[in-house]
């Protein structure tokens, strides 16, 4: 008894350890089944319980054989203990005492038994030798599919067997005659099988792991009984398959941003292990749009597709996914009753259609993000006939859950990338249009050179001003655009070496185009960094200056026109101050020095001096004329100071003097004009002189000279000087006023510089007056200037003297 | 060739052979002659010499013809004398002068002097 009691508590002990294993293992599970863990956390996780599952497998494994061991050796010895307290009790019968005492005993461990066999998880049968079911626990009644083990007791062996279906494990029918009690039946110990009893009612699914072991009579050759042991693993396969499941869908909704069709994906794996039917529909606006339905038979989902086309889901419907939508809330019918379908139904076609799909449970879980509903997941029972749980609903939506995180991650994955794509597009359009704005500014050469000073790209301007295209410069050194003594100085390098340090540069040089032009140019350098400040390049930007810088040169020309006019000027006020003032003293010298010895040889041969006067007369003239001519050409011309006066008494004083000084020459002197007007009488009478003068010179020396003077319209006079001879040749005549032209068939007889005319038309031109020659053989030659009598004009002060 | 003790010709020039030159000329005719290298000089002398005419240079060093004109009409005493302006550039003589250019028409110059003195 002693023994026995021992035995007894190591296989209590044995039980609890076993359960102990089990419940850690069932603490571990819902750690898996918790939300938002990355695949990799999940796939460590699953690797390590997997681990766990192995080393608690193993260790049940361990168990369960030294609990075989002592549970055979339990009901073995609990047998033979019944059969000895049986002996005991008719060889004891006589001992009323001792028979009371041990009926108590027995009593005491049947009740102990029990109580134990009741209380474990395991299902435990006892069959006799017929097979008859003597014993069953409560877990053995719920593992087979009955309310308690009396229903199960008292169900005959026929019936028991037609409750389920015995499946492997993988659904494959399981033979009944490979049951382990058959074996133990023949006195053969079993291994553990697992089994899958399909209740044949509610096609619910049991899975279990079986082991039958034969009780054997005393002499251990008959066997008496055939204890059955259940273990049931229904929970722990549901948990692997529905964490199958749930990783298989996971790997499935990352595997594409395209949810639409991973959705569809989850749908086909649910089926058909967890569900007939599963249908995903996402919201959209006011309705609903089926992204994935799922059926095992294709005709089904055709059938499906034509009753929804024919009776859409009503939107306001009370049930089903439009609640689940507005609500946020599952739906959950285990078992759905008729009246449920009779609701739904439109008519009695709809109703006959209804029916046909045989829908007896349903889980509708909704797709929940960031607190909003976005759509539903409804799996549904139908041919299958299994009825969904509270662990299914569950399991459901944790399924849902990571649906709705992979729609979300995918709608917000799918706004960035629209997103970006969208800034994508601005910037390149806003890049684009900057680069053809670039490319088409004609005036200015723009284009970028790499760190190296490489040119990289190239505009029209560039093209324009440098003469390259695009293809023949794009890869040189810009080096290439400096004259060869900047090239190879290094200049270019520096220049960029500079531009990078302070951040521009700035220049003005020659620059040489392609054709070896060169050109003035205008240059500025700007580094290129990134937004980490690193150097990318450099923008060149090159203006031809050579239309400005002409404008430049122009300009400088046009100063040193007028410095060089100036110089001219500065040059004509000192020449005018040499022949005015330096040559014409040490003349006034020599004239009065020449005088007065002329004076002082006292009618004595003055033929020496004579000539020294004579001389420094012509001089005198000479000095005067240069004096007129550098006035006219660069002092601004010759300038007249008119004054009030009487032009023929001045005329008669001239013709008085020259005919003085010519007595052997006739100079007739004719005057009908109005004499008084506003003149230069100094220069008139120079222009009287010389007119005079070049008659006598060159004029018939035989025949007279005849000066007149006309009235010329009627502010107007014409002085004219007639003379015969030989006519002015017509080479001559259109240029005789000009400077230096003489008549060079009379050079030889010229004493003068060529001046007297060209000096003459400057006075009369100065008098707003114009001069006239006609010159034929016939004729004789004839000077005639015409001067207006300027009678209104201002009248300068008369000098005066003191008297 | 008549003498005129009484009658001073007042010759204002810097340069000694046109100056020399022209006293002699002066002195022929029977002027007396006083020279003044420059306008200073003659300015110095005028008042006391009371020339009946005063040739003048214009171009001289120390006081040139110019300022020499000023500083007599700025005194007050230009229009006191007879001034004959003997000068290689006439066109830059002051106006309201008389204005003999050189080299000198000495047959004028004489005449002009007669008039005066």
């Amino acid at each position: 008894m002693r023994q026995l009691a021992g035995k007894r508590f190591e296989l209590l002990n044995a039980i609890r350890t076993e359960y102990d294993a089990g419940r850690r293992g069932a603490e571990l599970k819902p750690l898996m089944v918790e939300g938002k863990r990355t695949m990799d956390e999940i796939r460590a996780l699953v690797a390590t319980l997997d681990q766990e599952e192995a080393r608690v497998y193993d260790l049940r494994q361990d168990q369960a054989l030294s609990q075989w061991r002592w549970t055979m050796l339990f009901f073995v010895g609990g047998a033979l203990a019944f059969l000895l307290i049986v002996g005991a009790l008719w060889i004891q019968r006589r001992d009323a005492d001792v028979q009371r005492q041990r009926a108590e005993d027995v009593a005491r461990a049947r009740e102990l038994f029990s109580i134990v066999l009741q209380g474990v998880d395991m299902g435990i049968t006892v069959q006799d030798a017929a097979g008859r079911l003597v014993y069953a626990n409560e877990a053995a009644a719920r593992i087979i599919g009955y309310g308690s083990p009396e229903e199960l007791l008292t169900a005959s062996v026929t019936e028991v067997m037609g409750r389920f279906d015995v499946l492997n494990f993988d659904g494959t029918p399981f033979p009944l005659e490979q049951m382990p009690n058959r074996a133990a039946l023949e006195g053969k110990a079993s291994s553990e099988l697992p089994l899958r009893f399909r209740v044949r009612g509610t096609r619910e699914e049991r899975w279990s792991l079986v082991r039958a072991v034969p009780s054997h009579d005393v002499s251990g050759k008959k066997v008496l009984h055939v204890i059955n042991f259940f273990r049931e693993v229904t929970e722990e396969i549901r948990d692997n398959h529905q964490r199958s499941f749930l990783l298989r869908a996971v790997d499935e909704l990352n595997s594409s941003l395209d949810y639409e069709k991973t959705l569809s994906a989850v749908a086909r794996l649910a089926v058909p292990t967890l569900a007939d039917w599963c249908a995903i529909d996402l919201a959209a606006g006011d309705r609903t749009k089926r992204v994935a339905i799922a059926h095992v038979d294709p005709e089904k989902l055709a059938f499906v597709e034509a009753l929804e086309r024919r009776y859409p889901p009503d939107p306001a419907g009370k049930t089903g996914v439009p609640q689940i939508l507005r609500t946020g809330k599952h739906e959950f019918i285990a078992e759905i009753p008729r009246e449920l379908l009779l609701a739904a139904a439109v008519d009695a076609d709809h109703l006959r259609l209804i029916d046909e799909l045989q829908l007896c449970s349903y889980i509708g879980v909704p797709l929940t993000v960031r607190s909003k509903t976005i759509g539903a997941i409804t799996f549904a029972m139908a041919e299958s006939a299994r009825r969904y749980t509270e662990k299914d609903l569950e399991f459901a939506q944790a399924l849902a859950d990571r649906a709705a995180l992979a729609i979300d991650n995918a709608r917000l994955f799918r706004e960035a990338e629209q997103a970006r794509a969208v800034a994508t597009a601005q910037r390149d359009q806003t890049e684009e249009r900057f680069r053809l704005m670039i490319e088409s500014v004609r005036d200015y050469a723009i284009f970028m050179l790499d760190p190296n000073g490489l040119v990289a790209t190239w505009n029209i301007g560039a093209q324009l001003i440098k003469g390259y295209r695009p293809d023949e410069i794009i890869g040189q050194h810009f080096s290439r655009f400096y004259p060869d003594y900047a090239a190879r100085s290094g200049d270019c390098q520096r220049k960029l070496e500079i531009a990078a340090r302070v951040g521009r540069f700035e220049d003005e040089g020659w620059r040489v185009r392609k054709d070896g032009s060169r050109f003035w140019a205008s240059v500025i350098i700007t580094p290129i960094t990134d937004a980490q400040g690193r150097l990318k390049g450099f923008a060149k930007i090159t203006r031809d200056l050579s239309e400005r810088k002409r404008n430049e040169e122009a300009l400088a020309a046009e100063e040193l026109r007028r410095k060089e006019a100036e110089n001219e000027s500065q040059f004509a006020q000192t020449f005018i101050g040499i022949l005015g003032h330096d040559l014409r003293n040490p003349l006034n010298a020599i004239i009065m020095a020449a005088t007065l010895m002329k004076k002082k040889a006292n009618g004595n041969d003055t033929k020496t001096i004579d000539r020294v006067l004579s001389s420094s007369s012509r001089m005198t003239n000479m000095v005067a004329q240069l004096l007129d001519l550098t006035r006219s050409r660069l002092a601004g011309g010759i300038s007249v100071e008119k004054k009030p006066g009487d032009l023929s008494a001045l005329i008669t004083g001239i013709v008085d003097e020259l005919r003085l000084a010519f007595p052997g020459r006739d100079i007739r002197w004719e005057n009908r004009g109005q004499e008084h007007g506003s003149w230069d009488q100094e220069r008139l009478a120079q222009v009287c002189s010389n007119l005079v003068g070049n008659a006598l010179q060159h004029g018939d020396a035989t025949k007279a000279v005849t000066v007149r003077l006309l009235p010329a319209g009627r502010d107007s006079v014409a002085l004219s000087v007639h003379s015969h001879g030989h006519p002015i040749s017509s080479d001559l005549l259109p240029v005789i006023f000009e400077p230096y032209r003489r008549n060079t068939a009379n050079a030889e007889r010229s004493k003068g510089l060529g001046l007297g005319l060209f000096i003459t038309h400057q006075i009369v031109e100065a008098h707003g007056g114009d001069i006239d020659v006609r010159s034929t053989a016939e004729e004789g030659t004839t000077f005639t200037a015409t001067l207006p009598r300027s009678l209104r004009e201002t009248v300068a002060e008369e000098p005066r003297l003191v008297s | 060739m008549t003498m005129k003790p009484d009658s001073v010709v007042l010759v204002v020039e810097d340069e000694e052979d046109s100056r020399e030159s022209l006293r002699e000329l002066l002195e022929l005719e029977g002027y007396m002659v006083q020279t003044a290298v420059n306008g200073k000089e003659a300015l110095e002398r005028l008042d006391a010499l009371e020339p009946c005419v005063m040739l003048l240079d214009l171009c001289m060093p120390v006081m040139d013809g110019w300022q020499m004109l000023d500083q007599l009409r700025s005194d007050g005493r230009l229009g006191r004398f007879n001034i004959v302006i003997t000068t290689s550039a006439a066109y830059k003589a002051p106006p309201g002068h008389l204005v003999f250019e050189k080299p000198l028409d000495l047959n004028k110059l004489m005449r002009a002097v007669a008039a005066v003195c």
